[in-house]
């Protein structure tokens, strides 16, 4: 909005207003000196009655004018200390006041387009250095930038013309978004730490990008609204838009593999979003599939006008290990958003410990046998039946290597050498296991707990409940059901598309699940804000499979038994590739490790011993840092709060041991659509005045509205300093000081122009003179 | 005159008694040891003094011979005659002197940095003038006033009249410095002005008693009306009286030193008034000497001696002051 204010007066600091109460402090002083005398007899009352009749007129004048000119010196202070301001269509001069100007300099990634083969960035840093170029002697400079974490680049405020071009020279664009409620935030405070006087504007130089000026959410809206218009209140707002004309962009704005659990050798599918977010279709856009700059696919896609297309490559590792991965398209004007990384961790092979609860004399009686037997199987025709994707991915899972151990061998097992934990009919499980427990899962591992007639109810739901903070906050009520061949069975009910572990069997009857008999299972109740979610259900509706993440781990919790004493379900096909799925959906974790630029990273790594606290990240561009993590309940915690470059992150805890994570640029800077000049008004600037300036510094439109304080508060100060220098001559001798009142317009203006040193003396003179005429009343009253 | 040497001299040369500070007699007990000290003072100190005493008058001429004074030589008979003659003076045989002393209360005023009071000064330069007188064996009377005329002692030669005269004196000091107290109290009437109790009242019930010729001395702080002290001495001149006017004041009253806002109460019911005495302090000096001046001009026109004596003031000073300006008088009357 352009703004032609008309003349308007205020204050900056208005609060400390209330100084202006001491203007009555003079007058209470007159009160009380006239209160307080002595008194003394007098012999030659004649000629003080005589000199009374004939001064009394005067002397009242003058002890009036007095009173006045002190009682203007602390209006006048308080006034001065309350930092009023003028709006004014240039009466008082921007050439006699300092500026202080305070930049706010975006430095999001949308900066970093480039417009005829030069960067946004650049054009507003020579747009910054026109603004400071075009300054005067004593300006002063603050800079804060726009970003998803403003910074302040100059804080105090700096006088040095050179030093903030310098600044602005180092100035680096982010791969961010534009985070403009935080940096107007941040300027705000900015402002409040300037304690600065003189000429106040604030300068924005930005392109205006819609998805950061919109501010869709009204909380965030209501944010910026109050700090701009705090700005606008202590300064002119000046803005310097640079978006130019509609430019087009393709994005790869996500990316996902589609299998949770990878294996050596296992085909990978990996799927990515494409977005076009410029009015032209693109044909035969080239994607490409990259690891450490690699090529292994290329694929070609259409992507229609503000459109999306997805793009699916499929592939297999023949090694183990973390294989950092790029999705790239062809370059256009925003170079960042066209590659989208991930990482991928392959396996050679998959260890679970499988808790036996109860072991049998004979094959297949022990409480694990049958999980044993489903996760290490030999091929028979059973497997027939199964659908080539399943056999596809159970062939891949012959690497899972089961170890069955005893309840009593649990204590002594380091479950960091696993990476699932079955619980087959365990009784109960001691404090210090469930402890040891719960870290594994912390750290990532997988945990299936499986019921059984020895599992006590009430052990369970105090150990793994935990008042629903607990591995498995549900309550273990009783079991339903008879062991009896006769009995009517329960059967599991059809299951729902979209988990993992069900969507093998979704629409598919013959594969056994649902017509799997089970006699026994455990009643149980969801504890509230639990955060756990039913898999399965019987078909009575109890859940049958129950699932709650646990740090960066997963626990499944099936209610009946995971053997054939509660019913036939074990012996059913439906039971070894739901093992499969199983182990593979709780060994993938909830951490995905991958997030976008500047957003914090939480990582929790199962602590070993011999683990350091402090690992080494190594950053996209190959530098490495030290990373200190904080170790709680054999966890070892990291958050990652710095990531401001896209690119694959790798956090060393030794060689051997590599985590690598993907940071990649926030999809909402890939859209480069812009506020142009014209509808700066419908943005939170429109409430407030500004001004477009151009990009050469010079002010597009004509508005010499400004903002001045030091105009009026040094004014102000000389006004006070001169009346202070009038005081002491007047209270010395009425009539000269009736003179020096006369004379002191000419006084303040000439102290007004003259320089802070000359200043500096006068008020040096005059606490002189304050002093001598207080010693020669002294002197007076000892003589 | 039975001592004259003590006190008359021809010489020219003029030396400052040694000082006798009115700190120095307020040690003293007895007004007649602080008469004494005072005159001694002023004797010892006045080894040649220019004048001849109170009590000469012009008798006659006789020629000039080598070695006389030429102060005393007639001018004008030499112009006339081509002759010189010098002019001899002859002892008076019934000189009076009427010592008039101002004792109201203004005269009791006595400043914080003060040493005595205006009537205690007065008192010791009465004294000091009455041993003086006496001692010549000339008469001296004394009269006392405030607003009308309170003792009178007529004048005597006889050396016993000092006991009485000094007596009269000792009545009139102070017993303590007046003080606010005393000012504030119940009963004070409202200042009057009429001619009755004014000075120039006072002053023509002086000239009605004080019939013969004989020289008076005002002691007081003249803190009336000018035209009134002015109007009443001229009463005093229609009797050809000679007078000397011997002003006292007190420093302050002069200086008005004062800083802190003050009540000030007047004495002799002046009323009272509070006022920043350092804003005033320039008007009140400009009236006090605009009285003064006006007063010793007025004085000095009626052919009459004006002093004026602060109280911090050496009293043998003040008397040496005295009698030279008396010598000096009496030599402008010889000369015409």
């Amino acid at each position: 909005m352009l703004s032609f204010s008309i003349l308007a007066f205020g204050f900056l600091n208005p609060f400390l207003l209330w100084g202006l109460l001491f203007a009555g402090v003079p007058l209470l002083i007159q009160w009380l000196h006239r209160r307080k005398y002595t008194e003394r007899v007098w012999a030659a009352m004649r000629f003080l009655k005589a000199a009374t009749e004939s001064q009394t007129r005067r002397l009242r004048m003058e002890s009036l004018l007095l009173l006045c000119v002190r009682t203007a010196i602390l209006l006048l202070a308080a006034l001065a200390v309350a930092q009023p301001f003028l709006e004014s269509s240039g009466l008082l001069s921007a050439s006699q006041t300092t500026t202080h100007t305070l930049i706010i300099f975006d430095t999001s990634l949308s900066m970093q387009t480039l417009v005829d083969g030069v960067a946004i960035a650049e054009r507003a840093k020579e747009a910054v250095r026109n603004v400071v170029k075009s300054g005067g002697a004593g300006d002063s400079y603050q800079l804060v930038t726009i970003a998803a974490r403003p910074e302040a680049v100059i804080r105090q405020p700096s006088f040095s013309s050179d030093d903030v071009l310098a600044e602005v020279e180092r100035l680096a664009t982010t791969e961010s978004f534009g985070n403009v409620p935080a940096s107007l935030v941040e300027a705000e405070r900015l402002w409040d730490e300037s304690q600065t006087s003189g000429r106040m504007r604030t300068v924005i130089v930005s392109d205006f990008q819609r998805s950061n000026w919109e501010l869709d959410d009204p909380a965030a809206r209501a944010r910026a609204q109050r700090a701009l218009d705090r700005l606008a209140s202590q300064s002119t707002i000046e803005v310097i838009p640079l978006g130019t004309g509609e430019i087009g962009n393709t994005a790869v704005f996500d990316a996902e593999v589609e299998t949770g659990l990878i294996t050596v050798g296992t085909p990978l599918s990996i799927t990515a979003q494409i977005r076009n977010h410029g009015r032209e279709s693109l044909r035969q856009h080239r994607v490409q599939l990259l690891e450490n700059d690699r090529v292994l696919q290329t694929e070609t896609v259409d992507v229609p006008s503000f459109g999306e297309v997805s793009v699916s490559f499929v592939t297999q590792w023949s090694e183990p290990g973390s294989h950092p991965l790029r999705i790239q398209i062809e370059n256009d004007a925003l170079l960042p958003d066209n590659s989208h990384w991930l990482t991928v961790d392959v396996k050679s092979e998959l260890s679970v410990l499988l808790v036996n609860g109860r072991p049998g004399a004979e094959p297949l009686e022990g409480a694990s046998d049958f999980v044993e037997l489903a996760l290490r199987p030999s091929l028979t025709s059973e497997t027939d039946a199964l659908t080539t994707d399943a056999l596809r991915r159970l062939r891949a899972s012959w690497d899972i290597q089961p170890t069955v151990i005893s309840e009593a061998e649990l204590v002594r097992i380091d479950l960091a050498d696993y990476d699932c934990v079955f619980l087959c009919d365990v009784a109960f499980l001691s404090d210090d296991e469930v402890t040891r427990i719960e870290s594994f899962v912390r750290g990532g591992g997988g945990l299936v707990i499986g019921v059984g007639q020895q599992v006590q109810l009430d052990e369970y739901t105090r150990q793994l409940s935990r008042e629903g903070e607990g591995l498995m906050p549900v309550q273990w009520l009783r079991v339903m059901g008879e062991r009896d061949d006769e009995a009517e069975p329960f059967h599991f009910a059809e299951p729902v598309a979209g988990h993992p572990i069900t969507q093998p069997f979704v629409g598919n009857p013959q594969s056994g699940l649902t017509t799997a008999n089970v006699y026994r299972y455990v009643e149980t109740r969801a504890a509230v804000d639990g955060g756990t979610r039913v898999v399965l259900s019987y078909q009575h509706g109890p859940p049958a499979i129950i699932e709650n993440a646990f740090g960066s781990g997963r626990v499944l919790l099936v209610t009946t038994s995971l053997d054939d004493r509660w019913g036939s379900w074990a012996l059913w096909p439906s039971f070894l590739p739901m093992m499969h799925e199983t182990v593979e959906y709780v060994v993938a974790g909830t951490s995905a490790r991958k997030t976008i630029v500047s957003q914090p990273l939480s990582i929790e790594l199962p602590a070993r011993e011999g683990f350091g606290q402090t690992l080494t990240l190594r950053q996209p561009d190959g530098r490495t840092r030290p990373l200190r993590g904080v170790e709680s309940q054999d966890v070892l915690q990291l958050t990652i709060d710095d990531l401001y470059q896209s690119g694959v992150y790798a956090l060393e805890v030794s060689p051997d041991d590599v985590h690598r994570f993907a940071v990649n640029v926030d999809s909402h800077e890939s859209d480069l659509r812009h506020f142009g000049e014209a509808e700066l008004s419908s943005t939170i600037l429109g409430s407030v005045g500004f001004q477009v300036v151009g990009a050469a510094g010079r002010k597009a439109v004509a508005d010499p509205v400004q903002k001045t304080t030091a105009g009026l508060s040094r004014w102000l100060l000389v006004a006070v300093l001169t009346l202070l220098l009038v005081e002491q001559v007047m209270a010395w001798n009425g009539r000269y000081g009736l003179f020096a009142l006369l004379a002191s317009p000419i006084v303040v203006a000439g102290i007004a122009l003259l320089p802070s040193v000359v200043v500096m003396l006068l008020v040096l003179i005059t606490a002189g003179c304050c002093a001598w005429r207080w010693r020669l009343q002294s002197e007076s009253r000892v003589g | 005159m039975n001592d004259p040497s003590a006190i008359t001299s021809s010489s020219d040369r003029v030396r400052m008694p040694s000082a006798v500070t009115p700190e120095m007699l307020a040690k003293l007990s007895g007004l007649g040891v602080k008469a004494r000290t005072i005159v001694e003072g002023f004797v010892s100190g006045l080894h040649r003094s220019p004048h001849h005493g109170f009590s000469v008058e012009f008798a006659e001429h006789r020629e000039y011979s080598p070695g006389d004074d030429l102060r005393y030589v007639d001018w004008k008979v030499f112009a006339k005659s081509d002759r010189y003659f010098l002019k001899q003076f002859e002892e008076e045989t019934n000189f009076a002197c009427h010592v008039l002393l101002d004792v109201s209360e203004s005269m009791r005023y006595q400043s914080e940095g003060a040493t005595v009071s205006k009537l205690e000064y007065g008192v010791y330069l009465a004294a000091a003038l009455g041993y003086l007188i006496l001692k010549q064996q000339d008469g001296v009377g004394l009269m006392t006033y405030d607003d009308a005329l309170r003792d009178r002692l007529p004048p005597s030669s006889q050396s016993s009249h000092l006991e009485q005269y000094l007596t009269v004196l000792e009545r009139q000091q102070p017993q303590r410095v007046i003080s606010v107290e005393d000012v504030t109290g119940h009963g004070r009437e409202a200042e009057q002005d009429n001619e009755s109790n004014s000075i120039a009242g006072v002053l023509r019930q002086v000239s009605q008693h004080v019939r013969r010729r004989g020289l008076v001395v005002l002691i007081s702080d003249l803190f009336d009306d000018p035209d009134s002290i002015l109007r009443g001495l001229k009463h005093l001149r229609h009797q050809r009286h000679d007078v000397i006017v011997l002003q006292v004041i007190d420093r302050a009253e002069e200086e008005f030193p004062f800083d802190d806002p003050t009540l000030f109460h007047g004495l002799e019911g002046t009323g009272e008034r509070q006022l920043e005495p350092r804003a005033l302090r320039e008007a009140y000096r400009r009236e006090f000497d605009s009285a003064q001046r006006t007063l010793q001009h007025g004085v000095r026109q009626m052919g009459m001696t004006c002093l004026c004596a602060r109280t911090d003031e050496p009293l043998d000073g003040v008397l040496w002051r005295v009698l030279k300006r008396r010598d000096n008088s009496r030599e402008r009357v010889g000369r015409g």
